[in-house]
C-alpha cells in the first residue's frame, strides 16, 4: 500500500498519502470501520546494517512507518465527528508488531527502528484522540510474523513460558485473533496506547 | 562541573548537529574531557564560530560540513576526522529537523520524509560510514531521544515516533555490533537550548510546567548535565552498556 522511490534524503517516502487513499475507498465502500487491524510489513531475512542497501532500508524501516502514519492518519479523519458520534462509533485501532520492536535483534535493525517509532505513534494518537478511537499494539512472537527465517526471540534466558507456539497458522488463528477481539470488544476502553506483549511469555515486560 | 578531564584523553569524537544547543553541549564536554571533537553542521557561520568559541577554551575543536541526510556529506565529515586525527572513537548523531508538528491528521509525505531522511536516514547514513572506525577502536555510537519517544506525543506524534524510532536503531544495532567491540546507546535529554528558549518564549508557561513535573525542581543544562552523559558514554567507564538509553531530564520521566 506505500510506496518508497529508491532515494537519499527528503522526498524518498511517498506512502502516507497512498494508505490514506487506500482506506478512504475501504471506508467508502463498507463504510467506517468498527476495527482496523495493521501489520506492518517485514523483510523476507536479516541483513546486517553495513551490507542493506539504501532501497532495502527504506523498505524495512521507513516505509513501514510511512503506512502506519497513513493508517493513523485515515482513521483519524474517519473518526472526526461529534462527541456523541464518537461514543457510539468509536473504532479500534490494533497494531501488530514483532516483539523485535522491544528488544532489537540483529540482522534487524530497520524493523526494530520501525516496530518502536510505531508504538510511539500508537501512544501519541492515542493521548490525542482519547475516546474517539482505542488503539492499542499487540507485539508478538516473531515466528509469528516472519516466513522462514527471523529475528531470535530476545529477552529471556528461559523459553516462552507456554512454549514455543506451534503451527503458525493456527496460532494466529486461535490465540492471536482471540486477543484481537478482546481488544476490539466495545467494553474494552481502559488499553489507549498500550502494548500487550502476547509472544506466550517470554518477554513478560515491562 | 563534575571533574572529567582526561576520560577521553586521546580519542576522536564527531557530533552531528554540533554546532549548537545539545550537540554543541555535548561536544564541550567532551572535548573538555579530553576529547577532540569535530563538529558537523551545514551552516559555517554557526559551525565556524562554535570551533572558534572552543578553541578560545584551549580545547581541540574543528567544523566539518555536513548534511546529514546526504551520504557523500556524512562520508566525508567522518573520512576528514580519521584523517585529521588518525582515529575516530565517537559517533554522536544528535542533528534533527525538528520543525514542529501538529495532530496526525495534518501529517503530510514531505513532512515525514524530512524527519525520516534526518532522523532513521541519518542514524543509517553514521552507521554505514563510521562502522570500520568504530571497530578499530572499539568504539562507540551514541543516538539523541526523546521521551517524547518513549510516552509518545499528541502534540507532536511525528517527531515522538522518528526519537522512539531511534532507540529502537539503538537496540538492534547494539545487539548487531556487540560482537564487534562496538556500543551503541541512547540519550533522552531535556535542557536548556535556544530552541526550548525559544518555545518557552512562545510559551512562558512551558518553563513551569517542565519545572512542575521535574523531581530535580530545574531545567538542565546541555554542557554541565547532559554533556557528562554523552562523556561516560564514550568512556571506558561505559565500556559494558550497549543498547540502553539514558534519560538525563532531572527525573520527569521515570517510565522505563
Amino acid at each position: 500500500m506505500a510506496a518508497v522511490e529508491p532515494g537519499r534524503g527528503p522526498g524518498s517516502v511517498t506512502g502516507i498519502d497512498n494508505v490514506g487513499s487506500a482506506v478512504r475507498a475501504a471506508a467508502g465502500l463498507l463504510g467506517a470501520p468498527d476495527l482496523v487491524v495493521h501489520i506492518p510489513a517485514v523483510p523476507d531475512g536479516p541483513t546486517t546494517i553495513i551490507h542493506q542497501s539504501t532501497e532495502a532500508w527504506a523498505a524495512s524501516c521507513e516505509a513501514p512507518m510511512a503506512e502506519a502514519i497513513g493508517v493513523a492518519r485515515s482513521i483519524g479523519e474517519l473518526t472526526a465527528t461529534s462527541a456523541e458520534e464518537q461514543a457510539k462509533n468509536a473504532p479500534r485501532l490494533v497494531w501488530i508488531l514483532p516483539t523485535t520492536a522491544l528488544g532489537g535483534a540483529a540482522g534487524y535493525v530497520g524493523v526494530g527502528a520501525a516496530g518502536e517509532g510505531i508504538r510511539a505513534l500508537a501512544k501519541g494518537v492515542a493521548k490525542q484522540w482519547g475516546r474517539r478511537c482505542t488503539t492499542t499494539v499487540l507485539a508478538v512472537s516473531p515466528t509469528t510474523l516472519f516466513d522462514g527465517v527471523g529475528p531470535a526471540e530476545e529477552g529471556s534466558l528461559s523459553p516462552p513460558a507456554l512454549g514455543k507456539p506451534g503451527n503458525t497458522a493456527i496460532h494466529v488463528a486461535t490465540e492471536i485473533a482471540s486477543l484481537v477481539d478482546l481488544l476490539a470488544d466495545p467494553r474494552n476502553r481502559a488499553t489507549p496506547g498500550a502494548t500487550v506483549v502476547a509472544d506466550g511469555g517470554t518477554w513478560m515486560a515491562p | 562541573m563534575t571533574n572529567t578531564t582526561s576520560l577521553l584523553a586521546g580519542r576522536v569524537a564527531l557530533i552531528t548537529g554540533g554546532a549548537a544547543g545539545i550537540g554543541l553541549g555535548l561536544a564541550t564536554a567532551m572535548a573538555r574531557a579530553g576529547a577532540a571533537v569535530v563538529l558537523a553542521s551545514r551552516r559555517p557561520e554557526v559551525g565556524e564560530a562554535a570551533a572558534g568559541d572552543l578553541k578560545t577554551e584551549g580545547l581541540d575543536a574543528t567544523w566539518v560540513r555536513c548534511d546529514v541526510t546526504v551520504p557523500d556529506d556524512v562520508s566525508a565529515a567522518v573520512d576528514g576526522a580519521v584523517a585529521a586525527h588518525g582515529r575516530l572513537d565517537c559517533l554522536v548523531h544528535n542533528a534533527l529537523d525538528g520543525s514542529p508538528d501538529g495532530p496526525v491528521e495534518g501529517a503530510t509525505d514531505e513532512r515525514w520524509a524530512t524527519l525520516a531522511a534526518t532522523s532513521v536516514r541519518a542514524s543509517y547514513n553514521c552507521a554505514q560510514t563510521a562502522y570500520p572506525h568504530l571497530r578499530n577502536t572499539a568504539g562507540s555510537l551514541v543516538l539523541l531521544t526523546s521521551a517524547a519517544g518513549m510516552e509518545g506525543s499528541a502534540s507532536r506524534p511525528l517527531y515522538a515516533m522518528a526519537k522512539a524510532a531511534q532507540r529502537g536503531f539503538a537496540k538492534g544495532l547494539a545487539a548487531e555490533w556487540g560482537p564487534d567491540g562496538i556500543r551503541v546507546n541512547c540519550i533522552a535529554p531535556v535542557a536548556m537550548t535556544p530552541a526550548l528558549a525559544g518555545a518557552i518564549r512562545h510559551d512562558p508557561s512551558l518553563s513551569e510546567r517542565l519545572v512542575a513535573r521535574t523531581p530535580l525542581g530545574r531545567i538542565g543544562d546541555p554542557v554541565e548535565d547532559v554533556g557528562p552523559v554523552a562523556v561516560f558514554l564514550a568512556s571506558d567507564l561505559a565500556r559494558h552498556v550497549t543498547g540502553q538509553t539514558l534519560v538525563v531530564d532531572g527525573g520527569g520521566f521515570r517510565g522505563l
